[in-house]
């Protein structure tokens, strides 16, 4: 684009043809005050508080610096005297509409209009039009428009209606500059529905996240709604974003897999008896760790869904571990993450009371033991016993609005009501439900509790019956950071240790049919899992391919001839098996 | 009957639709199979209710039909056959001995007498061209003899019926649906060659379990047993549980493979129809 | 039965599959869980390889019982192994059971590696029932002596 000259305030400059003044004098720093542009939207200069003086040759214009084109040679003031009166006329018109909206109040102030001599109006809008503009241009929802003329021109939606085609994005109330435009938070429980979701459409998923890259959250982003938007696009300066991208199966050739598929939080709603999502202020463990965490929805301060600061504040173990109806395993974490979080409360909220109830202390760890002892020292209650309900039955107005949590102090032998503001659940780790999908699709087994089944519990802790699969992490049972750690490292130096050799070695025990016996019946061919036998017409016979032969021997004990042996397990091998172990 | 089977046949093959007829031959008082390829030698066809089985099927490995079908492929023939005659072609087929698909199966039933005579349950084959349907008598009450049994005086009534055993291996040789080359029954680790009686009941399981979802019911291993063991009384529990527990009646659908050819489970069999 | 002796001690040969059974009874011993020594093991890669002849070899050589391990169904290594154990085990017990043989003494199980408790409780109650049933009348065979 050709580059022009063109003087600001008798500073002489540069800048393309015919770019808005607007924006030549941002680029020198030059401020220029405007209401109604937006970089979003195409500017149309209906505020006129941009005005402007331009010198052309010898001709004087006052124009709107948002949408002025600049040439060659003109010459510009952004900030002379005609200008100041053009704008304080400007400013009193306004003030005469909206005369108590901040923004131009201190406009009026900077430009010394004290008095405005057309009074002052009691509305808001000062009809900029920049909602009605990103709501159609923008958004797409066409939902605001102008209605009625003159001084009775309105921004508003159809018929004054609450409409159907409002996505609540908020984007009119973003633009809007004098703030006439609220989003009002009436709608009953959102903090319970959406404590934790993502606070923008294009978010990072959390901060240690790998591949660490922004994804656009298909739910709520604007352009999956309506078709328009793409304001991303237009900023990112990569060229990043592709609104056309669709998920897609890919194939990849590999020859090991590391299985890390985790676990997954048990239900709190299955343990009716403390009254999560009955009542407000119970929270899953991992609700709380959201909540007091500087990135979350209260930049890490420890509130009630009222927005309080608790008094008090119960943590209850084992909730559906060491327990017969859910889970009779110790889920392993819960002790000392309850004993952090007990630790946190003490350090954010001052003087705050922290119950915790537990069956046993599980402090197994370095360095654990000496954790508990000094949230002792720190003052933090425990209560040796199952929570056994919480509800919000006051009993006496002391008790009004709290939680009430009611367990058996089995070192004191008393049952004790204690209210509390806020109760935090420290639930089971169980298996991912579809873990019993994956074992399928891996040959590998899962236990009775869901989680992969390990090859050997202590000499081959990283693998499983499938050669070439490893599991590592909670997928193979409820464990902690540095224990998965551990164990991941093992799995993929074991992966490693395959890559390296390059080859691996077939199944020793396959199974062979000795031609001379064969028959040809095929029985064989329809029991066997892995398509490794095949018949061969001409000759009548089948046989097996080795490499694809796992050594099951099902072939075997089908062929009514005995045909077909397998390596190592020979008839005659475990008739003698049975001999051996008979004669004694 | 004989004579619109002849026609039927004389049909077949002057009209070009069968190479040859595979059925029985009576010369000089003697029955035999034989394989009609002119019209004019239709005269001495037979049926005979009485023949064998195995006159159709054995020596299962080079019988006439897989003689033929191997010296001829793609070939047709026809076969005449009884209820028992067709389930063996069908077991047999379903084990890769014959080719089914290149037979043209003409079916003719057996009367009442002679079923009740085999203890038949279904006299009758599917192809059925000749002759009356039937009733079979049932199994229930055959095997009720051994079903009412305590387990202690089914061990004595098998021990006693297995001791007369003179290992002449009639039962096995005329079984229609034996087809392996080396036989288990001769498997020296599991039950020795030598030993007469045989231990029980080893020789006799071996046998037992092979046919468990192939025997036919034709009970020709009762008629070759020169020891009068009845054979067919376990064959006929086991049939019946193979129906039972694998939804399979052996000789039925020549679609059908057999439950323990096949790797799905029973009732995936039973829904998938395989 | 009234002939067996106080002292009956049951013998069981038990088939047990290289990747469940085997591993489960594995980590029985592993968990030091006590279950009578009654039991002999034959590991074999599937519980689909065993021969019903296997089992009647071991009741004709003078065992008491016959248990068979394999994975549960849906969970074998070798995918479908375990659907032909399932199908050929009743045939067999069927096939005892009309030759006098009592089908009780073959026992067919499904325990899964994770499952060495369940392995203890299987033979706990095999033991206690064969020993119900008393000697096998088959062992030793005809030939034997």
């Amino acid at each position: 684009m050709k580059t022009i000259k063109l003087k600001i305030n008798g500073i002489e400059t540069e800048a393309p043809d015919r770019t808005p003044l607007l924006q030549a004098a941002e680029r020198m720093g030059i401020r220029i005050p405007t209401l109604c542009h937006h970089p979003l939207l195409e500017p149309y200069g209906v505020c006129r508080i941009c005005t402007v003086e331009v010198r052309i040759r010898n001709r004087v214009r006052m124009v709107t610096a948002c949408n002025y084109p600049v040439t060659n040679g003109i010459e510009v003031f952004t900030d002379s005297e005609r200008v100041r009166r053009n704008r304080r006329m400007i400013l009193e018109w306004m003030l005469a509409r909206c005369g108590h909206v901040p923004v131009l109040n201190r406009l009026a102030e900077e430009y010394g209009v004290t008095e405005p001599r057309f009074g002052r109006g009691d509305d808001d809008c000062i009809l900029c039009g920049l909602c009605v503009k990103v709501c159609s241009e923008v958004v797409g929802a066409n939902v605001l428009g102008f209605f009625d003329r003159g001084p009775n021109r309105t921004v508003s939606t159809a018929y004054d209606r609450t409409s159907d085609r409002c996505i609540t994005c908020g984007a009119c109330a973003q633009v809007c500059p004098t703030g006439a435009i609220r989003i009002k938070d009436d709608q009953e429980g959102i903090y319970q529905a959406m404590p934790m979701g993502p606070l923008t459409s294009i978010n990072i998923d959390f901060m240690q996240a790998v591949p660490r890259k922004a994804v656009i959250d298909r739910d709520s982003c604007i352009h999956f709604k309506t078709g328009k938007c793409q304001v991303c696009v237009d900023v990112c300066e990569a060229k990043a974003i592709d609104h056309k991208q669709e998920d897609r199966v890919e194939e990849v050739e590999v020859g090991t897999i590391l299985l890390t598929t985790g676990f997954q939080l048990q239900d709190p709603r299955v343990l009716k008896e403390y009254g999560y999502g009955k009542y407000k202020n119970i929270m899953t463990s991992l609700d709380f760790e959201v909540l007091n965490n500087a990135g979350g929805p209260t930049a890490g301060k420890i509130l009630t869904a009222d927005g309080k600061v608790p008094k008090s504040i119960g943590i209850v173990h084992c909730v559906g571990s060491r327990d017969q109806k859910y889970h009779e395993y110790c889920s392993r974490v819960c002790c000392m993450y309850a004993l952090k979080f007990a630790h946190l409360i003490k350090e954010k909220i001052h003087g705050c009371e922290v119950y915790n109830f537990y069956i046993d202390m599980r402090c197994f760890g370095k360095g654990y033991e000496e954790f508990y002892n000094r949230l002792l020292r720190e003052g933090v209650n425990f209560v040796r016993g199952k929570v056994a309900e919480i509800n919000d039955a006051a009993l006496d107005p002391s008790e009004e609005g709290k939680l009430i949590m009611r367990a058996e102090d089995t070192m004191i032998g008393v049952v004790r009501r204690i209210p509390v503001d806020m109760v935090v659940l420290c639930l089971a780790m169980e298996a991912k439900p579809e873990a019993k999908h994956l074992s399928h699709l891996f040959s590998c087994s899962t236990g009775k509790d869901g989680f992969f089944t390990e090859k050997h519990p202590k000499l081959a802790p990283v693998s499983t019956p499938a050669d070439g699969i490893f599991i590592a992490g909670a997928c193979q049972g409820p464990k902690d950071i540095p224990d998965t750690v551990a164990q991941a490292g093992a799995a993929a130096s074991a992966a490693l240790s395959l890559i390296q050799r390059g080859e691996v070695e077939t199944e020793a025990v396959t199974a062979t049919i000795q031609e001379e016996m064969c028959s040809g019946c095929q029985i064989c061919v329809g029991v066997c899992p892995y398509t490794a036998i095949t018949y061969d017409k001409g000759k009548n016979k089948s046989s097996i391919n080795d490499a694809l032969c796992k050594g099951c021997g099902t072939c075997v004990a089908a062929c009514p001839a005995g045909a077909a042996y397998q390596k190592h397990f020979r008839d005659q091998q475990i008739f003698a098996e049975i001999d051996g172990i008979l004669a004694i | 009957m004989l004579t619109e089977i002849r026609k039927h046949c004389a049909d077949l093959l002057t009209r070009k639709q069968v190479a040859a007829v595979y059925g029985l031959r009576e010369r000089d008082g003697h029955t035999a199979p034989y394989l009609f390829t002119r019209a004019e030698d239709l005269d001495g066809l037979t049926v005979g209710t009485k023949v064998p089985v195995t006159f159709t099927l054995r020596p299962a490995k080079k019988n006439i039909i897989s003689a033929f079908q191997e010296k001829c492929p793609g070939q047709k023939i026809a076969v005449l056959v009884r209820g028992c005659d067709e389930r063996g072609l069908y077991e047999v087929a379903k084990r890769g001995q014959i080719q089914v698909a290149d037979l043209a199966i003409i079916g003719y039933a057996c009367d009442a007498d002679q079923a009740r005579a085999c203890h038949c349950p279904r006299p009758h084959p599917q192809n059925l061209k000749f002759g009356e349907k039937v009733q079979g008598p049932s199994n229930e009450a055959f095997i009720a003899k051994i079903v009412n049994m305590s387990v202690a005086e089914r061990e004595a009534f098998w021990r006693a019926q297995f001791s007369k055993c003179i290992k002449c291996y009639g039962c096995r040789n005329s079984c229609p649906v034996c087809i392996c080359k080396e036989c288990w029954m001769e498997n020296d680790a599991f039950s020795p060659t030598g030993w007469l009686p045989p231990d029980f009941p080893m020789f006799h399981f071996v046998h037992f379990y092979h046919l468990s979802d192939s025997c036919i019911e034709c009970g020709a291993c009762v008629d070759a047993c020169p020891m009068d063991i009845p054979l067919n009384l376990i064959r006929k529990v086991l049939s019946k549980k193979v129906q039972e527990e694998l939804f399979y009646t052996a000789g039925q659908d020549p679609e059908e493979k057999p439950p323990l050819a096949s790797r799905e489970e029973a009732k995936e069999r039973l829904e998938k129809g395989i | 039965m009234s002939s067996t002796p106080d002292n009956f001690e049951p013998r069981i040969v038990a088939f047990l599959c290289n990747w469940c059974s085997y591993t489960g009874a594995d980590l029985a011993g592993i968990s030091r869980m006590n279950y009578p020594a009654n039991v002999r093991a034959i590991r074999l890669m599937c519980s689909g390889s065993v021969k019903p002849f296997f089992i009647m070899s071991a009741l004709h050589k003078g065992a008491d019982g016959v248990l068979i391990g394999g994975c549960h169904i849906g969970d074998c290594h070798y995918q479908t192994g375990n659907h032909l154990t399932k199908k050929r085990i009743p045939i067999t017990r069927e096939l005892l059971g009309a030759l006098g043989i009592d089908p009780r003494r073959v026992r067919l199980e499904w325990i899964s590696a994770a499952e060495g408790q369940e392995f203890a409780e299987v033979i706990h109650e095999f033991v206690k029932e064969l020993k119900a049933l008393g000697p096998n009348p088959l062992a030793g065979g005809d030939h034997a002596h």
